[in-house]
């Protein structure tokens, strides 16, 4: 996989906006306790320690959907890199204190002399599936690591939040990959959001599984 | 509405359909019959077993690969750059009409090349033959 200089910059730059504004998803109350006068140093620390590992751990949800959107392109012989968008940057370096969340700092762009919704489609759909399959890779380590309760759980949410940025990513609505796949082949798109939405029902964290 | 081209992609997409409605009905019978923490496990195999064969079939089976730019390091980045004299935070439209369709565009986008307003079909200069182009 090659990565030029700029691209590699703009790279850092998503994954570090996007693991700081999921972070603050995650735990707000970390900022009250930083600032509040009565904080305990341990307690500090061990917060600091879970921050430290979700961040960690989310980084390569974003950073594997946009390779895989990347290598895509690349596969069907297109030149395309990663490019950060200085307006929507701003807009998710913002998200981090208010509380609706934005987090699309930039997008895969390829010079393409004869685009087509195939390509297009074909394209799009290489992140979301990678989400998908990244969820399930954090739900098998953390029934894995079931005797260790607090990094199952940990792991449990990371999967949550993958099949979160999946759904999200398939919604057919504007710039979004849903729309793209659902221009190219509707029968696709239908299968792929039964199964997101599915998965997002019935994942340990999510809605509907207290029928389970 | 569906638009299926030929037998191996709906045995595909069948396939699939199968998998989804193997993994809830199982998902189901393990939380009744088992401890419920292994319908994570459940789910997990369907995920990656669906994700897969969409993935295989539409990525990598119906395509051949042509030579990518693995080979060529970095001309996308050293490309010809020109100096804008305007600041890159332009200030974007709220909303307005799309220059070429005409239809109302929330939330649009610039062409940096012609700097006219499109909606989310257009935005590309091929879709709005940007005049651009023809250099």
């Amino acid at each position: 996989m090659v990565f030029s200089t700029k691209e590699k910059k703009e790279l850092f730059i998503a994954t570090l906006l996007f693991i700081s504004v999921e972070i603050t998803v995650v735990y707000p109350l970390v900022f009250i306790i930083l600032f509040s006068m009565e904080s305990k140093v341990d307690q500090i620390a061990l917060l600091i320690s879970r921050i430290i590992i979700l961040g960690v751990l989310t980084a390569p949800l974003f950073l594997l959907h946009e390779l895989g959107h990347r290598q895509m392109a690349r596969r069907l012989g297109l030149v395309s890199e990663f490019r950060l968008d200085p307006q929507m940057s701003l807009l998710s370096l913002l998200s981090i204190a208010l509380p609706i969340k934005i987090i699309a700092p930039g997008a895969v762009v390829s010079y393409d002399s004869y685009p087509s919704h195939e390509k297009s489609g074909r394209i799009s759909m290489a992140g979301p599936l990678i989400n998908l399959i990244l969820a399930g890779i954090f739900l098998i380590i953390s029934f894995l690591l079931f005797p260790i309760e607090e990094i199952s759980l940990i792991m449990l949410h990371v999967s949550r939040f993958s099949l979160d940025l999946a759904l999200f990513n398939l919604l057919p609505f504007s710039i979004l990959d849903g729309k793209k796949i659902l221009t190219w082949n509707p029968s696709l798109y239908y299968v792929l959001m039964a199964i997101t939405i599915s998965a997002w029902l019935l994942h340990p964290v999510g809605i509907l599984n207290i029928f389970l | 509405m569906i638009h299926i081209t030929d037998d191996k992609e709906r045995l595909v997409l069948y396939s699939a359909v199968v998998i989804l409605i193997i993994t809830l009905i199982s998902m189901f019978l393990v939380s009744s019959l088992l401890e419920s923490e292994y319908i994570s496990i459940v789910l997990a195999v369907g995920l990656i077993t669906n994700a897969v064969v969409i993935g295989y079939y539409y990525l990598f089976y119906t395509i051949e690969p042509r030579l990518s730019f693995n080979y060529v390091r970095g001309t996308f980045a050293r490309g010809h750059k020109k100096k804008s004299k305007k600041s890159p935070l332009k200030s974007k439209k709220i909303s307005g009409r799309c220059f070429y369709c005409g239809k109302k565009a929330i939330l649009g986008f610039n062409c940096s090349y012609c700097n006219n307003y499109f909606c989310e079909d257009h935005r590309l200069p091929e879709k709005h033959d940007c005049p651009f182009l023809r250099q």
